[in-house]
């Protein structure tokens, strides 16, 4: 089995909020970043497949094997960071270590005590006085001690200043050092997942509307702009959404290379990750 | 579940200025008057064991553990474990601290100090074997509500039977003298082990 997660037609439906027939498949050995506006679904996704909340229709498997089934075994191979801070703020990092030796079999207390220290996280400070990127650097750590398998990470780099971003993210790249270990990382920080990301998922109001390799992406995705009235004479099967502004016109295209020669008084840009969630999400068709 | 119980035993741990005055409080009360405040302790301990309930939701640490192996069932197991060892250690305590005030006092009646804080345990871990499953259920919050309910009803209960002084059946009565104490003593368990499956079941199938 090459997959670290297998998700299909997964489905979970509140009053106001579905997540509708999800099938994703991730392999061993990359990085995977989902991305979606708020609300999109991000959260309730990897919600689902930590079990923290129940799907109401579909299957998951995890490493090849039925997470229903084996859940308690896989999560001896899952390192987590969630949206939101999670340890009890009364306590210090060195009694985040003292509990978590006994909750995971492979708690390495000295990969634990190299993180606190490569961080610079004082672990007898009480957590309720960190900043607000000690806490998340704190969280990282935690989730890579026990030598997981794969990492989720909601948001894992969301208040970190960019050089300790970039410390983190060289920490994650080292991490799939291991062809093994994978990541799903969530995040709104788009610019993060177009320097490491493998593989971009896109979400919104629930559903998966994309699912594509970032080379693929990168390479046939792109920006068409033009003026009012040259948009006019765009064939609109080459179109997949398109934004006005006041003088120009930004569409959003596949195929890039064949339409550059088709359009070739037309600028087109190279797509990033930002203006493809804004033309997605906003764009018209 | 170790870690479990390390976490609670670790939170109550930063509580300790709570229970140091509270320890005070019973010692001066003890020396300056002959009311009875025994409760004092394992009650407060009641308190601060609910309110890491309050901190666990506050700190999302209850969504966290659902990441964990076995997470919510040792979540569980931990709080139920971690709450009799503090209740069961702070009695200790105050026991000892009954004792050697009561000798200072040369007025000793031994039996009556094992009953009083047999007594304290009992009421306590009845009390939990109501209240932890609307904790599970309801979290925090709601769940202080429900505990001002219960007690609301214990302390009305007590008020009705001492106001129209109702007395139990005299065979009854005769029952619990000669086999009282063991038969409470295997009614809390029943109690706080059904109270554990009832929790356990909810908490499964709670959404985080």
């Amino acid at each position: 089995m090459n997959n670290a997660i297998e998700i299909k037609d997964l489905t979970k439906t509140y009053s106001n909020f579905e997540l509708k027939n999800i099938n994703l498949e991730i392999p061993r050995g990359i990085i995977v970043g989902l991305i979606g506006e708020n609300g999109a679904g991000k959260t309730t996704l990897i919600k689902s497949i930590l079990n923290i909340i129940h799907k109401d229709t579909g299957s998951i498997k995890i490493f090849g094997k039925d997470y229903q089934q084996y859940e308690n075994e896989i999560k001896e191979d899952i390192g987590v960071v969630l949206d939101d801070e999670f340890f009890p703020e009364l306590l210090t990092a060195k009694d985040i270590n003292y509990i978590m030796k006994d909750i995971y079999k492979n708690w390495d207390q000295l990969l634990f005590y190299k993180y606190l220290s490569d961080f610079k996280i004082d672990d007898k400070k009480i957590i309720k006085n960190f900043s607000k990127g000690m806490k998340k650097k704190l969280e990282i750590a935690t989730s890579l001690s026990h030598h997981p398998k794969l990492l989720i990470l909601d948001e894992p780099t969301s208040g970190l200043d960019p050089v300790v971003r970039e410390e983190v993210l060289d920490i994650f790249m080292n991490f799939l050092q291991d062809e093994e270990n994978t990541i799903l990382l969530s995040t709104h920080i788009t610019s993060d997942l177009e320097n490491i990301a493998d593989k971009i998922i896109f979400i919104d109001k629930g559903n998966k509307i994309l699912d594509i390799s970032r080379d693929e992406l990168f390479d046939n995705y792109g920006i068409l702009k033009c003026d009012l009235e040259k948009f006019k004479t765009i064939n609109k099967e080459d179109i997949i959404t398109y934004k006005k502004n006041k003088y120009d016109v930004r569409i959003l295209i596949n195929n890039r290379k064949k339409l550059a020669k088709k359009y070739q008084d037309l600028l087109i840009d190279k797509i990033t990750l930002e203006e493809l969630m804004v033309l997605m999400i906003k764009g018209g068709k | 579940m170790l870690g479990f119980i390390k976490k609670d035993l670790l939170l109550v741990k930063n509580n300790y200025k709570t229970i140091l005055i509270s320890v005070i409080i019973f010692i001066l009360f003890s020396f300056s008057n002959n009311t009875d405040i025994s409760f004092i302790l394992p009650f407060m301990m009641l308190v601060i064991i609910i309110s890491t309930f309050s901190y666990d939701d506050y700190n999302k640490w209850t969504i966290y553990s659902a990441t964990f192996p076995n997470g919510r069932k040792n979540y569980i197991k931990g709080k139920y474990i971690a709450t009799i060892i503090l209740i069961i250690g702070i009695t200790l305590i105050n026991f000892i601290l009954s004792f050697l005030l009561f000798s200072i006092k040369h007025s000793i009646d031994l039996e009556n100090i094992i009953i009083t804080y047999l007594g304290c345990i009992i009421a306590i871990l009845s009390i939990i074997s109501i209240l932890f499953p609307f904790l599970f259920k309801y979290g925090s919050e709601k769940g202080r509500i429900v505990m001002f309910i219960l007690s609301f009803l214990v302390f009305t209960f007590i008020g009705i039977i001492s106001k129209f002084n109702l007395k139990l059946p005299s065979n009854l009565l005769s029952f619990f003298k000669d086999f009282g104490i063991y038969f409470i003593c295997s009614l809390v368990i029943i109690m706080l082990i059904s109270s554990y499956f009832i929790s356990k079941k909810i908490f499964l199938k709670k959404e985080l």
